[in-house]
């Protein structure tokens, strides 16, 4: 991250701003759609975070942290999209989820459908840990620096893991080697 | 390899399913909502003044801190009755008021209301009795007077919605009202079904549905342009989710009319009513959603008694 353009974004420059937006937007919405399994929703949280982290951004002391601060100000902006809208567990519904062809896109589909599901009712918390584990692949140190504790985060990502390995447990066909879907 | 690798392996295949690329639609609304947003001052900057200052300027802060400590002194001092005549000033309050030099802060920018002499509807604002909004994004664009103890939610260009919380959702049974420019209807809410194009007559298409009660139409004005609208309820709930709620009028920006925040939506066991509205050539339309009772009209009547359409008669 270019520590100029946060200094400059931090001074009130929209302009390093919008460059700094434009480094960072596709990490954040790929985070928010993971953690919220819903374009829309993840949409929001993004613009949201975005609107959020420009007012708050003169509070931030360290420039180098303006990646992790941000995520965190995500997170944050995924929880208050959640609380706004409740669908999470009532409204269960196979998702448009782009570059996912598969040889068999039916039961492809179905398998991950059954994951979704099972990931939608695990709260929001314990998938914010989890995809900030596994996916942007932040050991439990560094998610500390996103404003949860070590403890908090270990545990979050061992509940989360219990409740996906109980999916595993009764569909070993949702998850197969080789980083594809079967 | 161990069931631990293993699993992460393969949660990490999975997490690496779905988009990686942010639309531009959140980012380009992000961009345009901050040119008209100014940042948070960062005070904490006046604790280390002391730590970073060259002697003079410490000299000018130590001026300003005298300045404000006389001061507050001054006003926190009770005023003296003088003998043998009442206090002119009301008691605890200084009879006359000291002046200070002015403090010099960055202008705040503040976003222009499109219409002269109203303030601009924020997200996440709780309306001002007395205060008269107009709308930012929303097309086409109107004016609101503040309703006491309801908020504006989200605000998009074909949607928006106002609630007495900004916790609440649709599945709540509290009043909620969403204006939207419809694009679509939906057939099927559970399962989900593809959503079809919005036809002509949005009234007759909700009154054939066998899942749906509506009432008589009735002509109504709303904002200086005349509409219909219809009160309802769900009469069955094969079609709801396991909350008793549905999805009936859709727009464009969620095609999938997955997301109750940007449709029109209806909930078993509480009585509805839907406006629809053609403003300046564009289909509108207004619906309430009841906590559960038709008292709950009452708020949408005085919402709509304060609502005009900008350039509306």
């Amino acid at each position: 991250m270019d520590r100029v353009l946060v200094e400059r974004a931090r001074k009130g420059d929209r302009d390093a701003f919008a460059s700094l937006v434009h480094q960072v937007s596709d990490s954040l919405f790929a985070v928010a759609y993971r953690i919220l399994r819903d374009t829309g929703l993840a949409e929001d949280a993004l613009q949201n975070a975005l609107v959020s982290s420009w007012r708050q951004l003169p509070h931030l002391r360290d420039a180098e942290r303006f990646e992790a601060w941000i995520h965190r100000i995500l997170i944050h902006a995924c929880y208050a999209e959640a609380r706004r809208r409740r669908q999470f567990a009532a409204n269960v519904r196979v998702l448009d989820l782009p570059g996912s062809a598969t040889p068999d896109g039916s039961r492809a589909l179905a398998d991950r459908d059954e994951l979704d599901r099972a990931f939608r009712q695990i709260p929001l918390d314990q998938r914010a840990v989890f995809v900030l584990h596994h996916y942007l692949g932040l050991p439990l140190a560094e998610i500390a620096d996103l404003g949860i504790p070590a403890g908090t985060a270990r545990s979050r990502l061992h509940y989360a893991t219990r409740s996906l390995r109980s999916v595993l447990a009764t569909d070993p066909a949702a998850f197969v080697e080789e980083g594809r879907l079967a | 390899m161990s069931d631990d690798r293993l699993f992460e392996r393969r949660a990490r295949a999975w997490l690496e399913l779905g988009p990686t690329e942010a639309p531009d639609r959140p980012v380009q609304a992000a961009l345009r909502a901050i040119e008209s947003t100014s940042q948070e001052r960062d005070l904490r900057i006046l604790w280390r003044l002391p730590f970073m200052m060259s002697p003079g300027r410490l000299a000018a802060v130590a001026a300003i801190v005298a300045i404000v400590v006389v001061g507050g002194v001054f006003l926190l001092k009770p005023p003296v009755a003088e003998v043998g005549h009442p206090s002119s000033a009301p008691s605890g309050q200084p009879s006359s008021t000291p002046t200070f030099p002015p403090l010099s802060f960055p202008p705040v920018a503040t976003p222009t209301p499109p219409v002269p002499g109203t303030t601009v509807l924020g997200e996440g604002a709780a309306l001002t009795p007395g205060a008269t909004y107009s709308t930012l994004k929303f097309n086409p664009p109107f004016t609101i007077q503040g309703i006491a103890g309801w908020y504006l939610g989200l605000e998009h260009p074909d949607s928006l919605w106002f609630a007495p919380s900004l916790d609440s959702s649709p599945y709540d049974k509290t009043p909620q009202i969403e204006i939207i420019r419809p694009a679509a209807v939906l057939p099927t809410w559970i399962p989900i079904g593809s959503p079809q194009p919005l036809p002509s007559d949005l009234i007759g298409w909700l009154r054939s549905r066998s899942d749906l009660t509506i009432g008589a139409s009735s002509k109504v004005t709303v904002g200086g342009i005349a509409g219909t609208e219809v009160d309802g309820s769900v009469r069955s709930a094969g079609n709801t989710d396991p909350q008793g709620w549905m999805n009936l009028i859709c727009t464009a920006s969620v095609p999938s009319c997955g997301n109750e925040r940007y449709a029109i939506g209806v909930g078993l066991g509480r009585p509805f009513r839907i406006i629809v509205l053609h403003v300046q050539g564009q289909t509108v339309v207004i619906g309430l959603n009841t906590g559960g009772t038709t008292k709950d009209f009452d708020a949408l009547d005085r919402f709509l008694a304060g609502l005009h359409w900008v350039g509306a008669p």
